[in-house]
């Protein structure tokens, strides 16, 4: 399978502050790719950097095979983007927006756009700026539908967005991408939403690589294991084993890739061989806080 | 392509545009009822004897229009492009970076143009009711400075607007106003003095994708 997006070493800095240093990913033609990450660990940097908005200090990124800080007009007409906040031109109405942009792509299908629009209680004359965030995010979608693009970049969908307008968003965009196999990059802070939507995930932490898998791989193997921990002078350590834990109120949790033997022989070697540890079902956000932390 | 863009700046510039229109034409028509003043309460005689001796500026209400248009239109067309970084949509559209900024610019500079041959011909009409071509030329010559004036705002402006880094948005700032400042203090250019401002003004324009390129890079 073809990558449509392959970064290599990437490393940035902002001024002296290091976002993330040799961050390397691809994304495989026709998968859904979620980069997941709290607030401020790179991934609108990211976004920026892929679409030639950011050059970076060092490192690699490649789009459809071209340097992503030169992307040719031809590559970027492949390329649909969402601006974080679903950002459009505001000043227009609903139909001048898409008599502006079907000049500029050879593939240009308005139906999707206008069937988009058919669902929002406004008129094609109704000024963008006069929408509601709900209706501004339908705005931009169908926009991004109707440029056909083999790659959708979409910076925070959910910003701003009620569930319903979420749910619209995905389900749109979800039965888009599998009609066509396009591919699809996608960045949320609601990551439950994502949880059967994506095909791959990639979770960073600040200037780190946490998860890079297909996303029913670490749904599989990422598990939660919660024990009585009466004696708080027990000192948890993150190692190959620990990729996470919490102590609270006499209950220890560890997040880990490592089967249940491999944990309990861990607490074994802490003279814990008394704790009885149980397994907790985790949902993608679970298993998302489990790995990067509530802080 | 380009119309596409062309379309797109007429929507954001159209009711802006209709307003410094009719901003000029208003000054326009107080400058023409001044004329009829001047000539009817000086008498045609002290009049021409005043702006031909004292080198009285009859016109001088027209001055800071060019100005004030090219100001305008630059807030009016690069703000919205900077809040919340709208920039990046037209970067991303299948067009070169520098071509589209040139289009971008070139649309408000065909407005501006267009605004300052209607001032220019209007002036012209008025003048020359009253005056010989001479006189017209003691008008349009100073009135050339004020538009080149206007024009190299418009650049000036809109560059420092694009430029992403506050830091060096205040070196260009000074810089830009000592520069448009020189189109307004100048006083009976010559012809070398005019090629030389029309070749600067120009060189201005050049400043807009130097800034773009900042954006692009990322450069905060």
């Amino acid at each position: 399978m073809e990558n449509v997006v392959e970064v290599r070493n990437l490393t940035h800095y902002y001024g002296k502050k290091l976002v993330f240093e040799n961050f390397n990913f691809e994304i495989k033609s026709g998968r859904i790719f979620g980069l997941l990450g709290k607030n401020g660990t790179g991934k609108t940097t990211t976004i920026n950097i892929l679409n030639g908005f950011l050059k970076p200090t060092s490192g690699q990124c490649l789009m459809f095979g071209e340097n992503s800080y030169k992307l040719s007009p031809k590559t970027k007409a492949r390329v649909g983007f969402l601006i974080e906040g679903h950002i459009q031109y505001s000043f227009m109405s609903i139909k001048q927006i898409e008599k502006f942009y079907s000049s500029f792509y050879p593939n240009w299908k308005k139906e999707p756009y206008y069937e988009l629009m058919s669902k929002l209680e406004v008129t094609e004359d109704q000024k963008i700026s006069k929408m509601s965030c709900g209706q501004r995010s339908q705005v931009a979608l169908g926009l991004i539908l109707a440029q056909d693009p083999d790659l959708l970049i979409l910076d925070d969908y959910s910003m701003g967005l009620d569930a319903g307008y979420r749910r619209l968003f995905l389900d749109y965009l979800i039965e888009y991408a599998k009609a066509d196999s396009k591919t699809i990059f996608i960045t949320s802070h609601i990551i439950q939403d994502l949880e059967n939507f994506l095909d791959d995930c990639l979770i960073i932490d600040y200037r780190s690589v946490l998860v890079a898998m297909p996303i029913k791989e670490f749904r599989d193997t990422f598990k939660q294991y919660k024990f009585n921990l009466p004696d708080a002078s027990v000192k948890l350590s993150k190692n190959e084993i620990v990729k996470n834990f919490e102590i609270l109120k006499g209950k220890g949790t560890i997040y880990t890739f490592s089967p249940k033997e491999a944990v309990q022989s861990y607490l074994d070697s802490l003279g814990m061989s008394e704790a009885q540890i149980e397994e907790i079902p985790m949902s993608l956000e679970d298993a998302f806080i489990g790995i990067t932390g509530k802080y | 392509m380009y119309s596409a863009l062309l379309y797109k700046e007429w929507l954001k510039l159209r009711t802006t545009f209709v307003g410094l229109v009719l901003l000029s034409m208003l000054v326009l028509a107080y400058i023409a009822l001044n004329l009829a003043y001047y000539n009817e309460f000086m008498t045609p005689k002290g009049f021409w004897g005043n702006v031909i001796f004292l080198g009285f500026r009859f016109f001088v209400e027209i001055k800071y229009i060019p100005l004030i248009a090219g100001v305008v239109l630059a807030l009016v067309q690069f703000v919205p492009e900077m809040n919340l970084s709208r920039l990046k949509l037209t970067l991303h559209l299948p067009v070169e970076e520098n071509k589209l900024l040139f289009q971008m610019m070139s649309i408000g500079f065909i407005l501006l143009v267009s605004l300052y041959v209607m001032i220019t011909l209007i002036m012209w009409i008025i003048v020359g009711i009253y005056f010989p071509s001479e006189i017209i030329n003691f008008v349009l010559n100073p009135l050339l400075l004020w538009l080149l004036g206007g024009l190299s705002s418009y650049f000036l402006i809109s560059a420092v607007i694009l430029e992403p880094v506050w830091s060096r948005r205040l070196v260009m700032l000074p810089f830009a106003l000592g520069f448009i400042n020189f189109f307004f203090t100048s006083e009976d250019p010559t012809t070398g003095l005019l090629i030389f401002l029309i070749l600067a003004a120009v060189f201005t324009a050049l400043l807009i994708p130097f800034s773009g390129y900042h954006f692009k890079r990322g450069i905060k």
